[in-house]
């Protein structure tokens, strides 16, 4: 479940200004959500614990630069949790392989849209997910749910790891023809 | 099938934003995506619309509830450092030429001083709302406060020409319509003068007749969200 949306941006709003008491409102209200994006990709507790910690205290240094309108304020906390959580990822894991390779990718003209997220456009990514061979679908959400690199998802998926690279890098190509057709 | 036209970096650029919002790069490619993201507004695009579409994702989250001391170990790394509160108005309340103006004539000094700033450019010109204006006292208290709101901007300008909170204390300030609940409108900060930025929700609640109240709060503001110590100060907001 998502916490309710409403009321959300005025206490995002109240802290900008130094309000603890809508401080800890906001914090009784998402707290959940974000302690479940820290767990999910962290998975040990108690480094899930101090990211959540490490989290709301940079949602209270931020609070000011949050633009009601430019995103759901939920989003824009899950973004926090997940961003701070994925560093702390990459800061434990092992220096990784350098990404750069010349892989023959299918082309098409980019037509990335700026526009804030609606409704009907957060729907239609699953349908394009839907539209990708299952594994692949899985290999895409399970990037962003649980944060896993390439070389986890590969061996995950039981593939090298450049084929995974390759997988993942065509569905995306795919994802964005089909969202932005 | 490969294309290597005009088009080939950006579409290696589409490809980069999208791994990089997923988080599949190393640490070191993330750092050089974020130095380039900063710099390159067409990727800074890509970038923001792969968040957009990918933030559909976020209901796959479960709410876990944190642990319950959680709270109280972000408030001390947060609060606990910091210094003692200053007096709110040490420095102000030291003007003579405040301390002792009539309120009419420190409205309009504050009147022709805030709406000087206030006025948008004249390039952009927008539609007359209404200024408001409240003074803010009471009786048998030192504070009083000038509150000016701007609606077109939302903004509400607070300037303190008396009073303080005292150690420990902090003024919030509140805004009541007609029978409802107050409405917070945040803990003052310790400054002489303060400007708020309302939601529009509560913006639009603003309006001649509405009163603007300031209460003593424990440091951090009313533990319940709705006034538990004395008015120090109110007053109603009536049209420029």
């Amino acid at each position: 479940m998502t916490p309710h949306a409403e009321g959300i941006s005025d206490l995002i709003a109240r802290t900008a200004l130094g309000d603890r008491v809508a401080f800890r409102q906001l914090y009784e209200r998402t707290s959940a959500k974000l302690f479940g994006v820290c767990l999910r990709i962290l998975k040990e507790r108690q480094d899930a614990e101090e990211a959540l910690q490490d989290v709301y205290i940079k949602i209270w240094q931020r609070s000011g630069h949050y633009l009601e309108g430019q995103a759901s304020p939920i989003s824009w906390l899950v973004a926090i949790a997940r961003n701070h959580s994925l560093d702390r990822l990459r800061a434990r894991r092992p220096a990784a392989l350098d990404i750069e390779s010349a892989l023959d990718l299918a082309a098409t003209d980019p037509d990335p849209e700026q526009s804030a997220e609606n409704g009907e456009q957060r729907q239609k990514i699953d349908e394009c997910l839907d539209r990708l061979a299952p594994d692949r679908a899985d290999a895409v959400r399970s990037a962003y749910l649980d944060g896993w690199s390439y070389a986890e998802l590969a061996e995950r998926h039981g593939v090298p790891l450049n084929t995974m690279r390759t997988w993942l890098r065509r569905s995306l190509i795919r994802l964005r023809d089909c969202l932005s057709p | 099938m490969t294309r290597t036209d005009e088009h080939g970096r950006e579409d290696d650029d589409g490809v980069a934003a999208a791994e990089y919002v997923l988080g599949l790069l190393s640490a070191d490619d993330h750092a050089a995506m974020t130095a380039r993201i900063a710099n390159d507004p067409a990727l800074a695009r890509q970038v923001a619309y792969w968040r957009s579409r990918f933030s559909a994702f976020d209901e796959g989250f479960a709410e876990v509830a944190p642990p319950p001391a959680a709270f109280r170990q972000i408030e001390r790394r947060l609060f606990a450092a910091r210094p003692g509160p200053r007096r709110l108005l040490g420095l102000w309340g030291s003007l003579a030429a405040w301390r002792g103006a009539a309120a009419g004539f420190a409205l309009l000094a504050i009147l022709a001083f805030g709406l000087s700033v206030w006025r948008p450019a004249p390039t952009t010109p927008v539609p007359a709302a209404t200024a408001l204006v409240a003074s803010l006292a009471a009786q048998g208290s030192e504070v009083r406060m000038l509150a000016l709101f701007d609606p077109s901007r939302g903004e509400l300008r607070l300037t303190a020409l008396s009073g303080h909170p005292g150690a420990g204390k902090a003024f919030q300030l509140w805004l009541i319509n007609a029978h409802n609940q107050p409405i917070s409108l945040g803990v003052l900060p310790e400054a002489p003068t303060a400007s708020i930025t309302l939601p529009s929700a509560i913006s639009a609640g603003l309006t001649a007749g509405s009163v603007l109240a300031i209460s003593l709060e424990p440091e951090g503001g009313s533990p319940t969200g709705a006034p538990t110590g004395p008015v120090v100060a109110s007053g109603a907001a009536t049209a420029v």
